[in-house]
């Protein structure tokens, strides 16, 4: 017992030093009045986007599926958008009715460089062409991620299907959404994601699959860098461009790609 | 194998008939255990269920050496309920014991300091952190080589992170803070 009392010591010690004291795993988010005036603004714009794609996933399930989904609470409650991280590069939707989304304001000065280098661009221009495409497209592509968590179930698609093929269903709908509802976000994504498949391609290119995804798939979303996943993303959406055509060279609607969602 | 493992198995059950005989203080025990784990005062991780491995010798006199691998498994609630990925985790820890009783007693009581790498696993991946435990255990050696053990263990973990990746919030993913965990646990043990 004598090696005890300087354990706990050292234990609380290095509690007091560290990210704190609570001993719980989960932290309650800071509401949207809490939150900067750059984080509201970015709320807003995700917001906005969501309910975009809600008012079309609301029309568009009834002639594709034959009944209405929405997106639920996450395109109602402002709350439920969480931006309030920093220095981490997160673009996620777990299936609890939460948008995580980093602002570029909280990214970390390397991030913020390594994006721009990507494009050639100075800090206002990458700046923007970060918040459309994150605050638009990969919100988008979240809501898509969030329309087959309402269709096949949460509990459907931890259970069935993979990571790897969620992200690419979300492509295909944030694709085909956008193809239908607003032509000048797809052209904006792809001139996004051009760049960033060329530059990534030969790092990459080869293991764009399912099974290299999900055995790479800590290092691809590394918060710090996640460029390995936003290059799949990329690549998600180019091949959803393929796909989104029948034979005769007419693109699928949004209504015919969410009916092949239902399991 | 099974020349050698039914033998034992044998041997081990009919020593078990015999009665624990007191002043012959056991060098070795081995255990397998199950029971209630629970991270502490968490509004999205339930109480769950876990267990695991040890072993245990006497270094010199009361005092003693224990390695232990626990598991842990624990769903989530609240506003994760939703989400079908529970939260497990576990650790591999070393530490010192320092008995009570006196040796040789059929009922022996112990405490122990350990520490070693923790691993978790849940909706946001895996990760390895650093931790220690405190712990208390009480023997009976019902027969000789068989007990019964109840042990309950206080971990402290994501005191630093070991593979580079913090314990990080699902609700918020902000870095966690110190983690805790209750062990209590009922054990079959071995002794020799």
């Amino acid at each position: 017992m004598t090696l005890a009392g300087p354990l706990a010591a050292l234990v609380v010690a290095a509690c007091l030093a560290g990210a704190g004291c609570d001993l719980t795993l989960t932290q309650d988010r800071p509401s949207y009045e809490d939150l900067s005036a750059v984080e509201r603004a970015a709320v807003d714009r995700i917001l906005a986007r969501l309910q975009a794609f809600n008012a079309a996933l609301r029309l568009d399930s009834r002639t594709g599926i034959g009944r209405e989904y929405s997106l639920g609470p996450v395109a109602e409650d402002r709350d439920r958008i969480n931006v309030s991280f920093r220095g981490l590069w997160i673009a996620a939707n777990l299936g609890d009715d939460v948008i995580h989304m980093s602002v570029w304001e909280n990214l970390s000065a390397p991030q913020r460089a390594e994006w721009a280098s990507w494009f050639g661009e100075a800090e206002a221009a990458a700046k923007a062409r970060y918040e459309g495409f994150f605050h638009d497209w990969v919100a988008a592509h979240l809501a898509g991620i969030q329309a087959v968590f309402r269709i096949q179930t949460v509990e459907y698609v931890y259970g069935n299907r993979s990571v790897f093929k969620l992200e690419r269903d979300g492509q295909r709908l944030a694709a085909s959404y956008a193809r239908v509802h607003d032509p000048g976000l797809l052209s904006r994504a792809r001139a996004t994601c051009g760049p960033i498949r060329d530059r990534f391609a030969a790092r990459w290119g080869a293991g764009f699959t399912q099974e290299y995804y999900l055995a790479n798939f800590r290092a691809l979303t590394d918060p710090a860098m996640p460029s390995g996943w936003i290059y799949f993303l990329c690549r998600h959406m180019a091949e959803a461009e393929v796909r989104g055509v029948d034979i005769e060279g007419r693109p699928y609607t949004f209504a015919e790609e969410l009916s092949v969602i239902p399991r | 194998m099974s020349r050698v493992v039914f033998p034992a198995i044998g041997l081990i059950l009919a020593s078990a008939a015999r009665p624990a005989s007191a002043g012959e203080p056991e060098t070795f025990r081995l255990g397998l255990g199950f029971g209630y784990v629970s991270p502490l005062a968490d509004p999205a991780v339930a109480e769950g269920l876990g267990g695991g491995v040890e072993a245990w010798a006497r270094v010199v006199g009361r005092l003693g050496a224990r390695l232990s691998i626990d598991i842990a498994r624990n769903a989530l609630e609240g506003d994760l309920s939703g989400v079908p990925w529970p939260y497990t985790g576990g650790d591999v820890t070393f530490g010192p014991t320092l008995e009570f009783t006196s040796p040789g007693s059929s009922l022996a009581w112990l405490a122990s300091v350990e520490t070693g790498p923790y691993w978790t696993a849940y909706v946001l991946g895996l990760s390895w952190t650093w931790g220690v435990n405190f712990g208390t255990a009480l023997v009976w050696r019902f027969s000789r080589p068989l007990g019964l053990q109840i042990r309950t263990n206080y971990h402290l973990y994501n005191l630093a992170p070991l593979d580079g990746d913090a314990i990080r919030c699902p609700r918020t993913m902000l870095p966690a803070g110190t983690l805790d965990r209750l062990d209590v646990i009922l054990s079959l043990v071995v002794a020799a």
